[in-house]
C-alpha cells in the first residue's frame, strides 16, 4: 500500500479507530480486574467520572494533558477508597456492588445539574485529543499491562485469582495486590471516559449507563480475560462487527445476544483462550514429530 | 399518607413476586439471572398478544403467559446453564459464564419484544380485564391492586412452604448446598434445576402480567428498572432467603414511595443503590439472614 493509500484508508476509518481505542481502554479496565480474580465492573462508573472531570476542566480552559491527569488522579483516589470499602466482597456480590456504584454515579450525574448539566449532559467541549495521541497512549498502556501480566506482579495476581489462601500462605499481601488491580482498573476506565468526552465533545449520563456495562463485559468475555491481547481483540471485534452487519438491521442485537450465550457456554477463555490452546496443540504436534 | 401506604403495599407486592424468582435461582443454582427482567417484560408482551385478538379469560391468559416466560427460562437452562454447570470445574468461572449467558439471553428476548412491538408501550387489552376503582375512607383502590396483593400473599406463602416442607423443596435446598453429593444420593440435579428455573421464570411472568395491567402499559426498559431494584432486595434480604426477600421488597417499596412523595423524587433510584452499598458494608449476609457467612 502506498503512503497515499494508507492515509486515505486512515481518513475513511478514523472514527472507527477512535471508537476502538476508547473501547480498548474500557475493556482493559475490566480485564485487569477479572484477571486478578476481582469481578469488578466499577470501570464503567469511573468512565463517567473521568469523562465529566476532564470535560469540566477543559471547559474551564485547562490544558488537555493536565485535565486528563487530574481526572485520573480523582479516579485513582476514588477507586482506592472504593477498594477499601469493598474489600470483603467477592465474586457475584462484588459484581453487584460495583454495578450499584456505576448506577449511583449515573444518578448523581443526572441530578447534579449545576456541575454535570443534568440529563442534557455537557456539550461543546473543545476537542482536545488527537487520534495519534490516543493510539500512543493505548500502546503505552498495553506495554504496562504486559509488564503487569509477567514477572512477580503477574504471578502474584494470577495466584490470587486461582487460590487466594494459597497466595497468602506464600506471604503475598493479597489485599494490597487486589487494591492495586482495582485502582489500575478504575484509572483505565477514567482514561477511556476522558478520551470520550474530549474527542466526541459531549457527554451525557446515558453514555455510561447499563448498556456500557454490558458492552464492557461482552468485549472482555468474547476476547478473553486471560490477557490484554484478548481485551483488545474483543474491543476491535465488538466495535467493528456491528458496522459490517448493519444489513441485519434491527435484529443485529439478537445476533449479538446469541453470540454472547454461545461464547459464555462454549469458549470460556474467549478468542485469546482459543488462540492459546491452538498454539499449545501446535507445539505438542511439532514435539511429537521431532 | 394512607394512600401512600397503599401505593407502597402494591409496589412492594410486585417487587416481591419479581424478586422471589430471582432469589430462588440464585439461592439454589448460583445463577444471577440477568434475563429475569426480560422474562418479566416478555410475559407482559405475551399477555398483550393473547388478548389483542381472542377473548381468553384473564386467568387463562395469565397462566399461558407465565408458562411462556417459564419455558424461555427452561430453554436458557438447557442451552447454557446446565452445560456450564457440568463442564466448568471452577465455581467462580461458572458463575461468571452463567451471568454473561443470561445477559446475552436478556438482549435476545428484549430485541424480540421491542422489534415485535415497534418500541411502543404495550398493554393487555382493556376488554380482557376491567379495572374498577373503589373509593373508600378517602382511599383510591382498584380491583387489580387487591388482586396483586392477594396473589402475592398466596404465592409467597406457597413458595415458602414448598421450599421448606415439601420433598422437592428439600431436594432443591440439598442441591444448593452440594450438587455433587445430592446427585450421588439420587437427586435428579438437572431435572430439578430445570424445574426451579421454570418456577423462577413463571414468577417473573406473573409479576410482569399483573404489572402490565396495573400500570396499563409496559416497555422493555421497565424490566431493567425492576432488575436493579431486585438486586437491592436480594442483598438486603439475604441471598436465597425467601422471607428475607419478602420483607426487603416491602421495605424498599416503602422507602422509595416515601422518597417520591416527600423527598427529592429524582433520587428515587439512588435509594436502592445506596441500600445495597450500606448493607454490603455493614452486614454483608443481609439483614434478615441468620445463616453463617459463606460468601468468601
Amino acid at each position: 500500500m502506498t503512503t497515499a493509500g494508507i492515509s486515505s484508508w486512515f481518513t475513511s476509518n478514523e472514527t472507527l479507530i477512535q471508537n476502538i481505542l476508547i473501547a480498548a481502554l474500557l475493556a482493559f479496565s475490566v480485564q485487569v480486574a477479572l484477571r486478578a480474580g476481582i469481578f469488578s465492573l466499577a470501570g464503567v462508573g469511573f468512565y463517567a467520572i473521568g469523562s465529566y472531570a476532564a470535560a469540566i476542566l477543559v471547559k474551564h480552559g485547562m490544558v488537555a494533558v493536565l485535565a486528563i491527569a487530574i481526572a485520573l488522579a480523582i479516579a485513582g483516589a476514588l477507586s482506592y477508597a472504593l477498594a477499601w470499602l469493598l474489600v470483603r466482597l467477592r465474586d457475584l456480590y462484588l459484581a453487584m456492588a460495583t454495578v450499584a456504584f456505576d448506577l449511583m454515579v449515573g444518578v448523581v450525574a443526572l441530578n447534579w445539574t449545576g456541575l454535570t448539566g443534568g440529563s442534557l449532559g455537557l456539550f461543546a467541549i473543545p476537542v482536545a485529543v488527537t487520534t495519534l495521541a490516543m493510539a500512543l497512549t493505548v500502546a503505552v498502556v498495553a506495554v504496562l499491562l504486559y509488564l503487569m501480566e509477567h514477572g512477580t506482579i503477574g504471578r502474584a495476581l494470577e495466584t490470587i485469582r486461582e487460590d487466594e489462601e494459597l497466595a497468602q500462605s506464600f506471604a503475598v499481601d493479597t489485599r494490597r495486590y487486589r487494591r492495586f488491580a482495582f485502582v489500575v482498573s478504575g484509572m483505565l476506565g477514567a482514561l477511556a471516559g476522558a478520551f470520550h468526552s474530549l474527542l466526541f465533545n459531549s457527554i451525557t449520563p446515558n453514555d455510561a449507563g447499563f448498556d456500557l456495562i454490558v458492552l464492557a463485559l461482552t468485549m472482555v468475555i468474547i476476547g478473553g480475560f486471560g490477557s490484554w491481547v484478548g481485551a483488545l481483540a474483543g474491543a476491535i471485534l465488538i466495535t467493528w462487527l456491528p458496522l459490517k452487519l448493519a444489513s441485519v438491521g434491527t435484529w443485529w442485537d439478537a445476533v449479538y445476544g446469541g453470540v454472547m450465550i454461545f461464547a459464555a457456554t462454549y469458549i470460556p477463555g474467549g478468542l485469546y483462550g482459543v488462540a492459546r490452546d491452538l498454539g499449545r496443540a501446535g507445539q505438542r504436534w511439532r514435539g511429537q514429530r521431532a | 399518607m394512607a394512600q401512600q401506604f397503599v401505593n407502597a403495599l402494591v409496589f412492594g407486592s410486585v417487587l416481591t413476586l419479581f424478586s422471589l424468582g430471582l432469589s430462588l435461582a440464585w439461592g439454589t443454582l448460583d445463577v444471577l439471572n440477568l434475563a429475569h427482567g426480560a422474562l418479566f417484560v416478555f410475559a407482559g408482551y405475551l399477555a398483550y398478544v393473547l388478548t389483542k385478538h381472542g377473548s381468553l379469560p384473564f386467568a387463562l391468559t395469565l397462566v399461558v403467559s407465565m408458562a411462556g416466560s417459564g419455558a424461555v427460562a427452561v430453554a436458557l437452562e438447557l442451552v447454557a446453564f446446565q452445560r456450564i454447570r457440568t463442564r466448568f470445574r471452577v465455581k467462580r468461572q461458572a458463575e461468571l459464564s452463567m451471568l454473561v449467558a443470561s445477559v446475552g439471553a436478556s438482549i435476545v428476548v428484549n430485541t424480540w419484544v421491542s422489534n415485535k412491538t415497534g418500541n411502543q408501550v404495550f398493554a393487555p387489552s382493556e376488554n380482557a380485564f376491567h379495572v374498577h376503582v373503589w373509593h373508600a375512607i378517602g382511599l383510591r383502590i382498584t380491583n387489580i391492586e387487591v388482586i396483586i396483593v392477594a396473589v402475592t400473599v398466596v404465592v409467597a406463602s406457597a413458595l415458602d412452604l414448598w421450599v421448606r416442607r415439601s420433598r422437592h423443596g428439600r431436594a432443591v435446598r440439598a442441591v444448593a448446598y452440594d450438587p455433587t453429593t445430592s446427585g450421588l444420593l439420587g437427586v435428579n440435579v438437572n431435572g430439578l434445576a430445570a424445574a426451579t428455573m421454570f418456577v423462577s421464570g413463571a414468577l417473573a411472568g406473573l409479576a410482569g402480567v399483573l404489572l402490565a395491567v396495573n400500570i396499563s402499559g409496559e416497555e422493555v426498559g421497565v424490566g431493567q428498572t425492576y432488575m436493579l431494584t431486585a438486586f437491592a432486595i436480594l442483598i438486603v434480604g439475604g441471598v436465597g432467603s425467601i422471607r428475607g426477600a419478602i420483607c426487603a421488597a416491602y421495605l424498599i417499596a416503602i422507602a422509595e414511595t416515601a422518597v417520591i412523595a416527600y423527598g427529592p423524587a429524582s433520587y428515587r433510584d439512588a435509594v436502592a443503590f445506596l441500600l445495597i452499598l450500606l448493607v454490603l458494608l455493614v452486614r454483608p449476609q443481609g439483614i434478615f439472614s441468620r445463616g453463617r457467612f459463606l460468601r468468601a
